[in-house]
This record gives structure tokens, sequence and C-alpha cells, in this order.
């Protein structure tokens, strides 16, 4: 009996009923009908004649067209219709003022766009779960000594943690390196991580193939490996029968035991956005271990036990740290001030951008605001002009909710259209962030238009035009009417009419300022970043990464012999200025430091033995990299394994551990066994800034790479990077940089190959990621602001377009007519300014952390904005009364 | 037509097309037939007034119209009672009950 419209919501219903409008009336003028026939039918049975019959049936029904109106509205469809109305009816007033509505959509759509593309971002980067489960009960496991704050773990450590933190529900650590995979087609240089056994169930995540790491294999070094995700896919085309084959990775089979899902990447090459391409166990032996608790170079993680609080995991971890100082004095002295404690994993992993993405949503809300501001502005005039539109509808009967609705339709599809523009924005703008490419970043590559931002955006952008648009609508429909319509064809000028619209330029004007003083002040930071001495000369240099596998380099004389002869030869090609070596890139990769003991210096109790980071180079770095001498010689030629040892120190070294006196001569001996033992300083170069460039260069030292010995290993070092000084574009000799290597060894995996300006480029692309949204945005803020003001005076001066005509005509000259109402404005600019150079001042502190030789308070940014965007407001202003008072007065007179 | 005719309290309208669909479907001019008939005659409503209300049932969800074919072979639209309009039915009966033994009461007292 019933259909499925009885199943239906009302307003399912109702929409359903509006669809067949046509065949609802229909069915309804046919109903009465039948209704009436048969009542007269009945009537004539009964005796009465046709025409009787007839009447009789009318008379008793009631009149017909009334009941089939409040049908109608029985109907519930009356609503619906009606909006749909309004909005046909928005269209066509929206389409009328084409001029004044593209500039609202495209006001309201740049601001939207700003804020939805970097909503986007934050999203994708901070809102999104970390790829692992239940990532709150992660933490990483971090140690203080020194001026380290998060230092790592040692393998002695690794094992008392692994026994001692039994209250966690798992534990693991691991470290980073990279492996060469030969077999089918080229070798490949891959990104390793080397897990303890607990490490991958700390993280919470099963293999989409195979197993994890036994406890067996971590402990006796097993030759298994799992694969990353994008390694199997790569290069094994995803086979499912690939666990249980084996693979040669650094000259060696391991069996694959199992896949890593695609969602898993370790927390570290989330932060650097590199991934580990291949799984092997970690394979300490606690017996080759003891007595060492020196080594710090493991990555703790560990998973809470069932309802521990982040308070208990660090005390758990505390109390274990606690005793080893007490159990041993001798490796922890008291000066380290050692301390483990936990941090949860997202902050980990997010810690570092979390500010930088709210400032930027921050501001891109504060564009939205002001376009917002600027929306609301806009409507305001268009209803001034169309206060008598309104008054005569309104005297002609309609409702005055009835007005208001129409008004919010208009919003509606305004806000409709504002939300497209602001995706398309969005999507271009998220385009162009990715392409400015700021490392790390962890998953900002996944940030564009996905099905939450889109919600956020037209969500905002409805919420945006409801509220911007209500203001408008309700001041027009509380109009006194008679007035109104009074004033029909008399444009009068009033002074309060204007004043909610000034209000707003002076909001938007103050937004203005704010960001344009973020804008200021982030760009001054970058400036100073950029002008920071980094100690090199990274103009014309390329860099290339290479590492002599063990398995055919055995002594350390194949691998000094090798990179001798590889950087003479690659200095010897046409256009090669000079060529080196050097362990670790600057401003690409981090440091570790070694201690050592200068001869005839007593360290005093309790205090640091001195350190230094340490480099190794061959004789030709210093030139290819642009280093400056301060002081005696580089490494050369003559520091041959066998000769005395020779090392150059930075001028930070020099400073800290020679202050006043001369180093050059000093003799030192390398920590931990580290050779050649025992070396004489025999120069000082200037402090190059390896970390970053907002980070003060730390004491540094350059070993040459003939003489130096691992401390561990007593190997020579065998990764290294080529750096190429060029006569002209060093990317042109990539080609040549490639033959070279391979003519010496065919089968050398080639990696980063770069110039240094891409490296150094990359190392600021976060603030300069930032400066360039903020210029963007101020610029946006500054053209709204200048179309606010410039929308008021215009709709100030066509008011009393008919008054300037008089005075004209009476011989008043335009500078005469215009002044007051500049005079005016500039009250309107002067206030904004101030109040926004107020927020300024409170908004800058909150940044400050962010900036970088720049104060909050930075007297030239704090000046100049203010300056500039009056000066543009008032421009603004200008135009807009100049274009009025230039109207002949005999036309401007006669058309009213 | 020289009976007096009771005022259409407001809803009762809406209670009696209720009940006379409890018995069966029925078109527009059925129920108004069956209502006069039942309440003798007494409650002689505007014929017209009863289309409003079936049409604000029917968007109330209590009953559904679905068009059939009459005996004549004449195209006619057949209202039905819902579950929610049975619902509805039991509820202001109920309510109904109270108020005209409420109002009996009254009455009674004075």
């Amino acid at each position: 009996m019933t259909g499925p419209v009885e199943y239906m919501s009302k307003w399912g219903r109702r929409l359903l009923r509006l669809a067949g409008r046509g065949d609802v009336e229909r069915q309804m003028t046919e109903e009465v009908r039948l209704h009436l026939e048969m009542e007269e039918k009945e009537l004539i049975a009964r005796g009465l004649s046709p025409e009787e019959a007839r009447r009789q049936a009318y008379l008793t029904f009631g009149g017909v067209e009334r009941y089939k109106e409040q049908s109608r509205e029985a109907f519930g469809t009356r609503a619906l219709e009606d909006f749909g109305k309004d909005l046909r009816f928005a269209v066509r007033t929206l389409w009328r003022r084409r001029l004044s509505s593209s500039l609202l959509v495209a006001t309201l759509g740049l601001g939207l766009g700003a804020t939805v593309g970097i909503y986007g971002f934050v999203h994708a980067v901070l809102l999104r779960p970390l790829p692992y489960a239940d990532a709150e009960g992660i933490v990483r496991i971090v140690q203080r000594y020194g001026d380290n704050e998060d230092g790592h773990i040692s393998p002695s450590e690794h094992f008392d943690y692994e026994r001692q933190l039994e209250d966690f529900s798992a534990y693991g650590s691991y470290t980073f390196g990279t492996v060469t995979l030969a077999g089918d087609g080229d070798p490949l240089r891959l990104q390793a991580a080397w897990l303890s056994h607990g490490a991958i169930p700390a993280f919470g995540v099963s293999p989409v193939l195979g197993r994890t790491f036994s406890q067996e294999e971590d402990l006796g070094d097993a030759h298994v490996a799992i694969l990353g995700n994008a390694l199997w896919r790569d290069r094994y085309g995803e086979r499912a029968d690939i666990v249980g084959q084996t693979v040669r990775i650094a000259d060696t089979t391991f069996t694959v035991i199992g896949v890593m899902p695609a969602s898993f990447v370790l927390p570290e090459d989330l932060v650097s956005g590199s991934r580990s391409d291949v799984l092997l166990p970690l394979g300490l032996r606690p017996e080759d271990w003891t007595g060492n608790r020196g080594s710090h170079f493991l990555e703790g993680v560990a998973r809470l036990g069932a309802a521990m609080s982040q308070d208990q995991a660090r005390h758990t971890v505390a109390t274990v740290s606690a005793g080893w100082t007490e159990t041993f004095p001798d490796d922890y002295s008291a000066s380290m001030g050692f301390a483990a404690t936990t941090r949860p994993i997202a902050q980990v992993v997010l810690g570092d951008v979390r500010q930088p993405l709210w400032t930027m949503l921050g501001a891109a809300l504060l564009v939205l605001l002001l376009a917002g501001a600027n929306v609301a502005n806009l409507l305001l005039g268009t209803a001034e002009s169309r206060r008598q539109e309104f008054a005569v509808r309104l005297s002609l009967g309609a409702r005055r909710g009835r007005i208001i609705r129409q008004i919010l339709a208009e919003t509606l599809v305004l806000a409709l259209l504002a939300g497209i523009l602001g995706m398309v924005v969005a999507a271009g703008g998220t385009r162009l962030l990715l392409a400015l490419d700021p490392p790390n970043i962890p998953r900002l590559d996944s940030a564009g238009l996905n099905f939450s931002v889109v919600w956020f955006g037209f969500g905002l952008s409805f919420v945006a035009g409801i509220l911007f648009g209500l203001v408008p609508a309700l001041s027009i429909s509380a109009r006194n009417l008679s007035r109104d319509l009074k004033n029909a064809g008399r444009a009068v000028s009033g002074g309060g009419r204007h004043r909610v619209r000034r209000l707003l330029v002076a909001a938007e004007l103050a937004i203005g300022v704010l960001v344009l003083v973020g804008a200021g002040l982030f760009t001054r930071s970058f400036q100073r970043l950029m002008d920071t001495d980094t100690g090199l000369d990274a103009d014309q240099v390329l860099t290339a990464r290479i590492s002599t596998p063990d398995s055919r380099y055995l002594e350390d004389d194949e691998i000094t012999g090798f990179y001798r002869e590889l950087t003479e030869r690659l200095a010897g090609l046409p256009g090669v200025v000079a060529a080196g070596a050097i362990k670790n890139l600057p401003l690409a990769t981090g440091l570790g430091d070694l201690n050592f003991r200068i001869e005839g210096h007593v360290v005093p109790e309790g205090q640091p033995s001195p350190r230094a980071d340490w480099q190794t180079v061959t004789p030709g770095y210093k030139e290819a990299m642009g280093l400056t001498l301060v002081r005696g010689r580089w490494i050369g030629a003559e520091d041959v394994a066998g000769a005395s040892g020779a090392v150059v120190i930075g001028e930070t070294t020099a400073a800290t551990y020679w202050p006043g006196g001369d180093p050059i001569g000093a003799r030192f001996v390398l920590g931990g066994g580290a050779g050649p033992g025992t070396v004489t300083v025999v120069g000082i170069v200037r402090d190059v800034t390896h970390e970053g460039l907002d980070i003060q260069a730390k004491t540094q030292m350059y070993l040459p790479h003939e003489q130096f010995r691992g401390w561990n290993d007593g190997e020579a070092v065998r990764g290294m990077n080529l750096v190429l000084r060029t006569e002209s574009d060093p990317l042109a000799l990539v080609g040549q940089l490639r033959n070279t290597i391979r003519e010496m060894d065919s089968q050398l995996p080639i990696s980063d190959i770069e110039s240094m300006e891409e490296v150094l480029s990359r190392s600021v692309s976060q603030p300069r990621t930032l400066m360039t949204l903020l210029v963007l945005f101020s610029l946006l803020s500054a053209t709204l602001a200048a179309i606010g003001v410039y929308g008021v005076v215009a709709n100030v001066v066509s008011s009393r377009t008919r008054e300037f005509a008089i005075r004209k005509a009476l011989g008043a000259q335009a500078r005469q007519v215009i002044a007051p109402v500049l005079q005016r404005e500039l009250k309107t600019v002067a206030l904004g300014i101030a109040v926004g150079l107020l927020g300024a001042l409170v908004v800058a502190r909150t940044v400050a952390s962010l900036l970088h030789g720049v104060p909050a308070n930075d007297l030239l940014t704090l000046v100049s904005v203010p300056l500039g965007l009056a000066a543009v407001a008032l421009l603004a202003a200008f135009v807009a009364a100049q274009r009025a008072v230039r109207i002949d007065p005999n036309i401007a007179l006669r058309s009213e | 037509m020289g009976k007096r005719k009771a005022d259409l309290l407001q809803g009762t309208l809406d209670l009696m097309i209720l009940k006379t669909l409890r018995q069966g479907s029925l078109h527009g001019w059925g129920i108004s037939k069956r209502i006069r008939e039942t309440s003798r005659g007494v409650l002689e409503i505007r014929q017209g007034s009863l289309y409003p209300a079936l049409y604000r049932l029917e968007d109330r969800g209590w009953i559904a119209g679905e068009e059939g074919l009459s005996p004549e072979g004449r195209k006619v639209k057949q209202y039905s009672l819902t579950r929610s309009g049975r619902k509805q039915l039991a509820e202001e009966r109920a309510t109904w009950s109270a108020f005209s033994a409420a109002v009996n009461h009254v009455l009674e007292a004075t």
C-alpha cells in the first residue's frame, strides 16, 4: 500500500514533490474535480436537478481556489519554491551588477583560497594521524648530555633499556645508513635502517607480507631483510613470492622475510622527507659493547604500557638512566648533566613545523577576515544604492523576512561562487608552495585538496557569506521606510550612514597592518639570513656523493688512494677550477663530534673535555668549497698516512680552547683511539655554518682524509662528498663527473648530484616559504584594504554628487571640494593603522622565535609598513574622489 | 440544512481523517462522505477544507496518497494510513479522550 515515499524524510518527500510540481498541481485539480462530480452525482441521485446539484456541490465545497491555495501551502514545498525563486532572482540581480559582484567574488575567493590552501597543509602535516597504530602511545627516548638536548642512545644503554623497560609494552632502537643493492640492473644505493627486534612492534605496524625480526635474528645478526614498500614495488614489481627470496645487499646474501606497508615511514624519515628502502636487524651483540657506554648513535622508541601515563613513562626512563650515573660514574661525569626522558612521537615529528604552519594559517585567516570585512563593506555599498528598491517593495507589502531572505540568497550565491574560486586558488597555491619545496616539513608532499579540505573550504565560505551578508541585510530592513521613500530620487549626504562602512575600512586597515608587519619582519629576517657569513662560497660548485664499498676496497690505502686519484682527475677536467672531497656536506647533513686532549692542558675536574665537530677532507676541498684560511696552512698533499698528523681548526675552536693564545703548532690527541692519534694544528679557517644559516657554528676541525682512521673500526672514511668548483654552470659538468667516476669504478653508485647553490637554497627554504607566503598575503591585504577605502569614498562622493555639482557650479575648485572628503577619510585610515600597529606589537612577539636577527619590534618595519599602507589607502581615496568631482555639473544636476 | 453544526475544533479534522483511514484506504470524496455519515450529519465540514488537511497530513508522512483507478476507470488518488500515521492516531485519540473527558467533567460539575 505505502510506497518508499513513506520512509523518506520530510524534506526528501518535499523535494520529490517539488520536482514533480506540475504533476502535483494536476493531481490536485483532478482530485477536486472528481470530488465535485461525485458530490453532484450523489445529489442528483437524491433527486435534485442537475443545476441545483452542481450549485449545492460547489457550495458545500467552499471556495475552490482558496482551498487549492491552502493545499499548496500544506504541501510544505512553499518554502522550497520561494527559495528557488530567491536564488534565481539573486543570480539575475548579481548578474545585473556584474562588476561589483565579481569584485565580491574575487575578494572572498582570494581570502578563502589563502585560508583553504594553508589549511590543506596544516591538515596534511599536523592534523592527519601519524602512520602508526595508536601514535599517542609511542614515545621517543631522548638522552641529554652536555649541550646535546636530544642525544642518541649507546648500545650498552640500549641493552639496559631492553632489560629494564619492562613496564612498557614494547621498546626498540634503530639507526640509519646506506647500503648498495646489487643484482639485476645497476647497483642501487639504498637508504637502510637497522632495527632491534622490538622497534617495529613499538610502532605498532605489521608487515603486509611475511614477518618482522625475531629476537634471535636480531642478536645473531642474521642475514634477513624486510623490504620497504617502495623498493618492493619499484624493484620487484610487488611480487608476492618475494618473501623467502634472497637479495644481494652490501655484497652479502640476505633472505627477504617481509615487506612493510606503504604507509610505514620511520619518524626521522618523516622529518627529513626520505624513506628507508630496506630494514635490517640491528644485530648488536652485548659482549662487543661491554664497557663502552659512550658511542651514542641509536634512536630509541617505546610504546607505553597499558594505562601508563606520559608522566609515568618519563619517570620510568629517568629512573633507569639515573641508575647508570651511580653505577658508572666514570662514564657519566657530573658535568655531562646526563639524563634521559621520553618525548611523544608527534612532538618529535611535528615539533619544529607546528609554529610556522600555525603562523601561516593565522596569517591566512587574517586575510580571510579582511576579505570578509571588505565583502560586508561592498555589500553595504550596494545596499545603500538599493535602499529605494527595498523601500518600494516593503511598501507594496513584501514581508521584512522575505527581503532578508532574498539578500541572504544573493549572499549564498556569492559565497558559492567565491568558494569555487577559493578552491581553484587553493589548488594553484598548493602547487606553488610545493614547487618551493620546503624540506623538513614532514608529509607536505601529500598536501592538497582532499575531501576534508574541500569541506572546510565550502563550510568556511558559507559561514563567511552568511556572516558578512547578514550585517547589510539587517541594516537595510531596519530602515525607516517613509524616509527612504521620501528620499527617492534625491541623494543626501548623511554622515551616520557611512559610519559602519568607515569602521569596516578601519578594521581592514588594522588587519592589513598586522599582515604587512608580519611580512616585513619575515622578509627582513630572511635577508639577514641570506647575509649570514656561511664561511664558504656556494657559487658554481657541484657536489655528489659516493662511497667505496668494503667488499672491493679492503685496505685503507685503497680507499684513500681512490679518492686521491679521483679528485686529481676531476681537478684536471676542463672547466673545473678545483676538486676535493669532504665527509659531511655543509648545510645538508649533520656532524658528529670527537673529543680530544690538548697536550700541556689539564682539564679541571668536572669540566667536559675539549671536543669538536670533525670532518675528513682532501687537499682540494678548501679551494673547491671556497673556505677562507685565517692563519697557517690548509691540509696539503704532504699530509699522508705515516706523516705527522695534521689538523686545521675553525675559528670558534681556536677561540674556545686557545683563548688569547696561538693554537698553530699546538698538539692534541684524538679521543676514542681515532687515528692518527696525535695531531698538530697547522691552520685556522673561518667557521662554516654547517647545520644551517641560522645556527651558530660550533667548534669544528678538519682532518686529512689520508690520515684519519675511525675510532670504532680503525678504517679510513668510505663515504665522501665530491666538491667541484667550476668555471661556469656547475650542472653542465654532471656528465663529465659521472664519466670520470665510472672510468675508475663502473660499479660505484653516485647519488645526490646537485649544485651547492641548490643545497644552500634548500637549507633556507622553510623561512623562504614563510616569507613568500606572507608577502603574497600582505600584497593581497593591501589591495583589499585599498578596494575598501575606494569603495567607501566612491560611495560618499557619489551620494554628494549633487552638492558637489552645485558648489562647482558656484565656482568652487575641484581641490576645495575634495579636500574635506579626504580629510574625513584620513581619520579613518589613521584610526585603522593605529589599532593595527598596537595589534602588530602584540602579535609579532608570538612569532619572534621564528625570526632571525630581527627583533619583533623592528623599527624599520613598524615605521615603513604603516606609512606605506596609509599612502596606498589615501591614493585609493583620492582616485575615487577625483573621479566623482570630474563630472560636469550640468550633467550631474540634470541626472536627478 | 437546518441542523446546528458544531464548529470544527482545530486539529479534530486531522483526527477524523486519520480515524476514517484506519478502516482502509479511500479517496478524498469518500473520506468526506464517511465523516459526514459517521457523525450522523452533525459535522458538516466544508468539503474543500479537507484537501489542505489531506496534503498537510501527507507532508507529515502520516498518510500516503497513491494514484490508482476508480471502478469507473478514472484516475483517482487513494489515501491510506502509514505506520507513523497509525501511531499519531493513537496519540491524538488519547489526547482527545482526555480533553473531552475534562470538558465533560467541567460541564457536569456546574
